[in-house]
């Protein structure tokens, strides 16, 4: 049977999203459009008759008239006629935006359309009155009023589109005329007041009493938007953003981390061949378990950026950041993208795109590496735990907490210099104007959110079933073959992993890396976090033992390496030019090669030096 | 750089201080800014419209939060000033 696939359109904090979650209740997919993967999804849902349609979410935008990127998608989908109908969703405590939003998208099209006028619970609060029928008559598409996030109206809207999508066309009721292309500036501002106007003239016939401004969310932002107590709370939200990220994050994270462990004792001692035990022991699990740990510290961070974002707070902190981030070359805009950075670089890059000038994407995009990932935790970690002694230095703050804070500290001082260089020399010229639209505040519902993470938690598992699956079972192949004859025994430095190492070796060795670490080095490129399994595995292959828990092996490292090593590789990692998803998401995000080797040059060139530098001075000073 | 309409008490939007109101009377014409103005225009600052600044930044007191119509818009002082008002007297 063929599934009708039906567009999700609608204007930027009308609810879309809500009503995306409120009407599907399978799983959501990635969604692909016309070359770009966009951060937006499609899942499936009933239709009243019970035949099975699926919804597609797509990004929101003020108008046809592109924008940004994130807009461009909505323009470009609705001028290709993949979609068998559309549901517009518009806020109804904006109703002269939505007017003129429906028209524009009705005159572009002539797929069958419902009109789910959202919010209408906050529209009847505020005295908002609109004569429906007159509405749906004017438009000539139904049109149901609804509260997304409570589900109310949602049975009626499936209903309505079930109807209208009986008729493969319709009548297009042309509000404007035809637009003709390649207009100049001053006859598209004409265009736009044309707009207005008959969406003005439609509007007295629609709405039959007007509301009152949002007077609660004003009273609010005099709070949140407080020049002292507005910084402060920003400051106390990022604060236990944080907290939560290290702390609560701790026990899901040992419990993933111990029940990974139980799973390689038990293959150890399973009267398995030695050769599989190792595989499964070493290579399986070691690696996806590695990964799995990060989970909890990422549903954490997106969880709260999620709820800040659906509750109001992100574009205030634009609003409240905007000049500061100004003076180092940085759009306001770009608070989002780097706070996502921290759980991961690749979705902070894909969030740049409602950044609306191109120089500001690009600049973003250049240091978001430069932003501490949660990959570079576990290495932190050992690396610190080895090499830092956890001395008191005051008030009970330890030094090793400190180091930890320093790393961070570090990474935002090098995006901030880096993003003045490239404004001053790279990306010159005017500033590009902002502007951002404060919304109303709402209370975020928790069914969204849980949908959400779920959704993130879904994109997570599979990249460790696939991605990391197969690299961690290449490293193994390259860390046990070729195998020893029989009853020789020769030591991992004669492996395919150990040879590479040997051969990179000149190369690092003026950084203080040796063999071990180079090859440890080379899946870092897949995933940045592996590199504390794979010294595991080298390590304990090598001694013939177990080194599997990260305390051991930090005493092992400790009595390896000495502390030049140590904190070299630790500079090196505050700059990880070597992570290829964050590689590739750059290049087909800035649709340029060249930008991407210039970040991947100056990371490694970063890295390079800073370890260099590091090795050597620490060497003349412990001397 | 070329005004649409300009009068002797006309303020740029951007001079406005928070709890100001005016109404919207031009728009500097400016090449790099006109996909910028289009958006201005299509989220309601036109010609007739009434403003409000309703707060500024906690640093530099930049940028300016205005309400037009039934949103709030947060926009640079520098941006605003691409807007021409007349101030309203309450």
């Amino acid at each position: 049977m063929n599934r009708k696939r039906i567009a999700l359109v609608g204007t930027p904090n009308a609810g879309k999203t809500a009503l995306f979650n409120s009407l599907t209740h399978s799983h959501q997919r990635v969604a692909n459009y016309s070359g770009v993967t966009v951060e937006s999804a499609e899942a499936d849902f009933f239709l009243p008759s019970g035949d099975l349609a699926t919804l597609i979410d797509l990004p929101g935008a003020y108008s046809l008239r592109p924008y940004t990127e994130d807009e461009g998608v909505l323009t470009r989908a609705l001028q290709t006629d993949q979609y068998d109908g559309m549901i517009l969703v518009v806020d109804a405590t904006q109703p002269e935006r939505a007017i003129r939003f429906l028209i524009e998208v009705l005159d572009s099209t002539e797929m069958p359309a419902v009109i789910a006028l959202n919010m209408i619970d906050l529209a009847d609060e505020r005295g908002f009155e609109f004569d429906l029928v007159q509405f749906s008559a004017l438009m000539g598409v139904p049109v149901i009023p609804c509260v997304a996030t409570k589900k109310r109206g949602i049975r009626e809207l499936g209903g309505a589109l079930e109807v209208s999508l009986k008729n493969q066309k319709r009548t297009k009721d042309i509000f404007l005329g035809e637009k003709s292309q390649d207009l100049s500036g001053r006859e598209i501002s004409l265009q736009i007041l044309a707009f207005y106007k008959k969406a003005d003239e439609l509007l007295k016939h629609i709405l039959l009493r007007k509301g009152f401004p949002d007077y609660r969310s004003q009273k609010i932002d005099r709070i949140i938007l407080h020049p002292f107590w507005g910084m402060m709370i920003l400051l106390t939200v990022l604060g236990i953003t944080f907290q939560l990220m290290f702390n609560l994050a701790k026990y899901p994270m040992d419990a993933i981390d111990g029940s990974f462990k139980w799973l390689q004792g038990l293959v150890s001692h399973s009267p398995l061949p030695e050769l599989l035990r190792s595989f499964l022991a070493d290579g399986v699990l070691a690696g996806m378990g590695g990964t799995l740990v990060f989970l909890p510290q990422i549903l954490i961070l997106f969880g709260l950026i999620l709820f800040l974002e659906d509750f109001g707070f992100m574009s205030r902190a634009v609003f409240l950041l905007d000049h500061l981030m100004g003076k180092v070359g940085l759009h306001g805009r770009a608070f989002l993208p780097l706070l996502s950075s921290y759980a991961c670089n690749v979705p902070g890059i894909m969030a740049t795109r409602t950044i609306e000038s191109k120089r500001d994407r690009i600049i973003t995009t250049l240091i978001i590496p430069l932003t501490t990932c949660s990959a570079r935790i576990p290495v932190y970690t050992l690396l610190i735990s080895a090499f830092v002694p956890n001395t008191a230095v005051f008030l009970g703050i330890k030094l090793q907490g400190l180091v930890m804070l320093g790393l961070y500290v570090a990474g935002i001082l090098f995006s901030v210099l880096m993003g003045g260089v490239f404004k001053r020399f790279l990306l010159k010229g005017k500033r590009p104007p902002l502007l951002i639209e404060l919304p109303s505040y709402k209370l975020p519902s928790v069914s969204s959110l849980m949908k959400g993470l779920v959704y993130r938690t879904r994109l997570f598992l599979r990249r460790v079933g696939t991605v990391i699956l197969v690299l961690s079972v290449l490293i193994w192949v390259l860390l046990t073959f070729p195998r020893a004859p029989e009853g020789k025994i020769h030591g991992i430095d004669q492996s395919y992993a150990g040879r590479f190492g040997h051969f990179i070796e000149p190369a690092i060795k003026p950084i203080g890396f040796d063999w071990r670490i180079g090859m440890a080095l080379i899946p870092t490129f897949a995933a940045r976090e592996v590199m504390v399994s794979t010294l595991a595995t080298v390590y304990s292959i090598e001694e013939g033992g177990e080194v599997s828990n990260t305390e051991k092996l930090s005493t092992v490292i400790q009595k390896e390496w000495g502390l030049a090593t140590g904190l070299s590789l630790l500079v090196w990692f505050i700059f990880a030019p070597m992570c290829i998803s964050t590689l590739a998401t750059a290049r087909r995000e800035l649709q340029s090669s060249g930008y991407m080797l210039l970040m991947l040059g100056y990371l490694f060139a970063f890295a390079y030096v800073g370890s260099f530098l590091t090795y050597r001075l620490v060497n003349l000073l412990v001397r | 750089m070329r005004m649409i309409l300009n009068s002797e008490s006309s303020h740029k939007l951007g001079e406005l201080n928070p709890g100001e109101k005016g109404e919207i009377i031009g728009f500097c014409i400016d090449d790099d800014y006109q996909s910028f103005l289009h958006r201005l225009c299509e989220v309601g600052f036109i010609v007739g419209e009434s403003v409000e600044v309703l707060q500024d930044a906690p640093i530099g007191h930049d940028p300016i939060s205005i309400r037009v119509k039934d949103a709030v818009y947060a926009l640079r002082r520098e941006d605003a000033n691409l807007i021409r008002v007349v101030k309203a007297n309450s």
